[in-house]
């Protein structure tokens, strides 16, 4: 069997791999900067960035229903082979560019919050041979784990939250328009590239089971990541407010900083930090995974693991080439771009393509009758 | 043309860089579509075995067209006259033909030495042949454990018998009244004296041996004499007969050592093979529970009994574990443990990807539910398999006890692996690490304890773990009359001098003792085994990283459980992949709601009972008022 597709995913492993690769933006400084623009209305903008996507996986899903075959044979048969390489290609950039990304962030949060004194690289290392050892045990195994994980990683977010109550003003969610509906409408627009993610589905199609599968992967992943940005965001809104919610850089973290029940129930974000670890673990380890299939389709290898090492050196190197968390922060902003190209441009010219051959092989039907 | 050359050089230079994985069969894997299997290449032989057998073969035709061209011409010759010269001539010929096949025997008796143990000849018809290889297979006259006694059968023509035996396996009275006694009075056996047809008659009117089987090899001879039986030869027979004769002294069943229950049976398994598979048909008495025997260990012999329900068990598993076991190839097989290490899918993982269980009622349990059980002679452990991680949580006690107490010490042994497994690094990372997420009266209590000991906290784990583990050796080897000692030694001196000394922290004895009862909570000893090896990874993590290295390693242990298959069956099921739960995995749900057997077993028959399956809840009932 083919070692590029290793057996017959289901829905479970579809919801937790998107869900892995799209949720641990809320972890990061994604949301601080958001609310600044959008107000207390950016909760819109998570609906419409969840609804999107969901729209662009469904397109995609009619795109490959006709034509089996991998990714690049799907592109190839539309698009042509250049058109094919220059998608797999762009797609293989983004997903380890999000890797890379998140690996450094997540780097930079581990300084801040957990090992001040510990070397920069060797956390950057750390990460990576982690995240490439899950790659190493393949897509079946990090689809598994992330599904295990993910249950008690909601829950320990949805604790946080709840412990909170005592801290919720309310008011802080007026004016509810905030800094407008189209702001956030716009924010929800651009904003789509964050759930570039729910494409793994698609660029992973033959190891799921069907078509039906990896749609409904997609609505459940979407959905719960969708609620549970929402409500996080509604909370971090209540608890800190428009201005002080703009400048924390970890909001969760610092959402978790807030909890106290007694003295024996506080300061828990120490604790915390196993749910964030393992959340952005599963984050590069699925971006790598990713991108690293769609080199492999393209140069047409036998099988992904040796290049498993190579990927996590190269997105170590690559996550330790910004000189400061600033600059992480705005190729933050300016990687959103690329996404938004995944996004929006390639899945509506396949399924323009797609669509027009099959409008044309009807009309040829009826012709030739 | 250009665009072929340049294709050419590109697919060349790729074969050179790019990766091949070397070609390997396809890993099994327990599927619920038939799968075609890929062939497996030629049996393998040992070349010098291959070149010596070619030789063999040579020198067997060369003599053959020698003894047919001597036959040839005797023929011609006799039909001439000339009487007295001929015979003169003919002995003269047959006896250089007689001293050839002489030297061609001693060479292939010799060639048949190769692997050791004469596996590959066959019996011969003269007797005086086979009494000289038994005596070449086992060291007579030096070896005093095997007996040949030789006897004829007095009718006409006399017949003679070689009964062969080992000493101390067999039963001497079964050997007196169901052999000797009835061949020494056989009679009227002219008309059955050659061919096949002798050793039918045998076994048939003349031996009263309820198990009696023809043997063709000395393979087989040997295995039915190392095993207890007494194997009978007979002159002028190809083929001998192999007679159940086994009584030799063995343990009696006794009560289990490694999984005591409060509940349930008391029994438990011993070395003998048929004891255990008996012990299991006694609890299970399913006609189509079919146990096959496959002999292992070129040497040894050993048979290895393999248990499954016929009408539930995959065929396909089945089939895979039989090839599994035929595919061994080894001198001897002493234990199911070493056998598991030759079988498993992943031998260098230390989690066990097998049960093993010396209690015949988990056995059955597990038969009953579609599972292939295995067991060896001189092995007191069956094995189970395929399992998952949750089967190997769950005790024998899970079956008898109430639910909700069942369910209860799940909970706390699942929790007690957690502790297991994560307590000392947990700790360290925190104390070391993570202070601010400890209460203060407890900080200044755990910094007070620990401000006159020398050595870091990793240090402390290391030693207090190296103790536990040392005194847990010790205890298993000290003999039974100082056993308590070791506990006061160990426990009492050893801990409360460590912390008077300031060695180590009063909570750090508190630590290392939770964790270490908190192992003995697992109910498999190899998996404790494994949560203890894994243990000292996350000590190291938690060591270089705190919890980030916990979190990690963690996430990376659940990783490897994921990626790990039993027979085909992932580690994880039904939990990952998810399949339908039968009602016993980490929680038990009553018994009567158990409809289904385990789905990732794919067996062939799924339910195990119907929806209903307490009818007398919709019966109405004879003696109540709504009687007629």
């Amino acid at each position: 069997m083919n070692d590029l597709h290793p057996g017959k995913l289901g829905v479970a492993d579809g919801i937790a791999l998107v869900f892995g690769i799209v949720m641990p933006r809320v972890f990061l400084s994604t949301i601080s900067n958001l609310i600044q623009q959008d107000g207390p209305i950016l909760w819109l903008a998570m609906v419409i960035y969840t609804i999107i996507p969901l729209i662009v996986l469904y397109m995609m899903a009619y795109v490959h229903k006709g034509i089996t075959g991998d990714i690049f044979m799907v592109c190839q048969r539309l698009i042509g082979t250049t058109g094919g390489w220059v998608i797999l290609l762009s797609y293989s950039v983004m997903f380890l560019s999000n890797g890379a990304l998140v690996l450094r962030l997540y780097s930079e949060y581990t300084l801040l919050t957990a090992l001040p004194r510990v070397e920069f690289q060797m956390v950057i290392v750390w990460y990576a041979v982690s995240a490439g050892i899950l790659c190493y045990l393949g897509i079946e195994a990090l689809t598994r784990t992330s599904y295990i994980v993910m249950p008690f990683s909601i829950a320990a977010i949805g604790m946080i939250l709840l412990l909170l109550v005592p801290f919720y003003i309310v008011y802080n969610l007026a004016p509810w328009q905030g800094n407008g509906v189209m702001q956030a409408v716009q924010t929800g627009i651009k904003g789509a590239g964050y759930n570039v993610g729910v494409l793994a589905l698609v660029i992973l199609a033959p190891a799921f089971q069907n078509t039906r599968t990896i749609k409904k992967a997609a609505l459940y992943a979407l959905s719960y990541a969708g609620m549970l940005r929402i409500s996080f965001i509604l909370v971090y809104t209540m608890v800190f407010g428009n201005a002080v919610g703009a400048e924390k850089t970890m909001p969760l973290f610092e959402l978790a900083r807030l909890v106290y029940l007694n003295q024996y129930l506080q300061r828990i974000e120490a604790l915390f930090i196993i749910v964030w670890v393992m959340f952005g673990l599963l984050a590069v380890a699925g971006s790598l995974y990713v991108g690293l299939y769609l080199l492999a389709v393209l140069l047409k290898l036998p099988t992904l693991r040796p290049i498993v090492p190579l990927g996590a050196i190269l997105i170590a190197n690559l996550a330790m080439m910004p000189p400061d968390i600033g600059y992480v922060l705005e190729v933050d902003q300016k990687l959103i771009t690329l996404f938004d190209v995944g996004i929006y441009v390639f899945p509506t010219l396949l399924f323009i393509m797609a669509w027009w051959k099959k409008r044309r092989g009807k009309l040829c039907t009826s012709a030739s009758s | 043309m250009g665009k072929r050359m340049i294709s050419n050089l590109i697919t060349g230079i790729k074969d050179v860089l790019v990766y091949q994985p070397p070609a390997q069969p396809t890993p099994f894997v327990l599927v619920e579509t038939r799968r075609e299997k890929e062939e497996i290449d030629g049996e393998f032989f040992p070349s010098a075995a291959v070149t010596e057998g070619i030789r063999e073969l040579e020198f067997m035709v060369n003599y053959a067209k020698k003894l047919d061209a001597f036959m040839q011409k005797s023929s011609k010759d006799l039909k001439s006259k000339e009487k007295h010269e001929v015979v003169k001539k003919i002995k003269a010929d047959f006896e250089m033909i007689q001293t050839e096949w002489k030297e061609i025997k001693k060479h292939t008796i010799k060639n048949h030495s190769i692997d050791g143990m004469y596996n590959n000849t066959v019996i011969s018809t003269d007797i005086n042949e086979n009494q000289s290889m038994l005596e070449s297979i086992y060291q007579l006259p030096l070896n005093k454990d095997v007996v040949i006694r030789s006897i004829t059968i007095s009718d006409q023509p006399k017949i003679k018998v070689l009964i062969v035996f080992m000493d101390g396996l067999i039963d001497k009275k079964i050997i007196n009244m169901t052999l000797l006694e009835p061949l020494m009075f056989m009679k009227n056996i002219q008309e059955h004296v050659q061919g096949e047809d002798f050793i039918s008659f045998v076994m048939e009117e003349c031996l009263p041996s309820g198990q009696a089987s023809r043997v063709g090899s000395f393979k087989e001879v040997q295995q039915a004499i190392n095993t207890g039986d007494a194997v009978v030869f007979f002159d002028g027979s190809g083929e001998a007969v192999a007679v159940e004769t086994k009584g030799y002294e063995h343990r009696s069943i006794g009560n289990p050592t490694t999984e005591q229950s409060v509940r349930g049976s008391q029994n438990a398994f011993t070395e003998v093979l048929r004891v255990n598979t008996a012990l299991i048909r006694t609890m299970l008495h399913a006609s189509d529970l079919v146990t096959e025997m496959l002999p292992i260990g070129s040497r040894g012999h050993s048979n290895c009994a393999v248990m499954y329900i016929k009408s539930i068990a995959n065929e396909e598993l089945v089939e895979e574990v039989k090839r599994r076991i035929n595919g061994i190839s080894t001198d001897i097989i002493t234990d199911s443990g070493v056998l598991e290490h030759f079988i498993e899918d992943f031998p260098r993982n230390p989690f066990p990807q097998t049960l093993s269980t010396e209690r015949p009622d988990r056995v059955a349990v597990h038969l009953s539910e579609g599972r292939v059980a295995i067991f060896i002679d001189g092995s007191p452990f069956g094995h189970i398999l395929p399992v998952s991680f949750f089967t190997l949580m769950h005790s024998s006690d899970d079956f008898s006890l109430n639910l909700y107490y069942t369910n209860m010490l799940r909970l706390v042994r699942w929790l007690s692996a957690l502790l297991s497994l994560l307590m000392p690094s947990l700790y360290l990372a925190i104390s070391t690490f993570h202070q601010e997420a400890i209460p203060t009266e407890l900080l200044l209590s755990i910094a007070a304890a620990r401000a006159q000991v020398p050595f870091p906290t990793v240090v402390e784990i290391l030693f207090m773990e190296f103790s536990f583990e040392l005194i847990r050796e010790g205890g298993l080897r000290i003999p039974g009359i100082l056993g308590s000692t070791i506990g006061i030694v160990g426990a009492l001196i050893l801990g409360q001098t460590a912390v008077t000394a300031k060695i180590v922290s009063p909570i750090m004895v508190i630590v290392i003792a939770l964790t270490g009862l908190a192992s003995y909570s697992i109910p498999d000893y190899r998996l404790a085994s494994a949560f203890r090896l894994s243990r000292f990874v996350f000590v190291l993590l938690a060591m270089s990283m705190g919890l980030i290295g916990v979190a990690c390693g963690f996430l990376l242990f659940i990783a490897m459980l994921c990626s790990l298959k039993s027979f085909g069956m992932p580690y994880l099921a039904p939990l990952a992949p998810r399949t339908v739960n039968g009602g016993d995995t980490i929680f038990r749900s009553p018994a009567y709601h158990q409809k289904r057997r385990p789905d990732a077993l794919n067996t062939k028959d799924e339910i195990r009972q119907k929806n209903t399956s307490r009818t007398w809840m919709t019966d109405s009932s004879k003696g109540g008022n709504d009687h007629e």
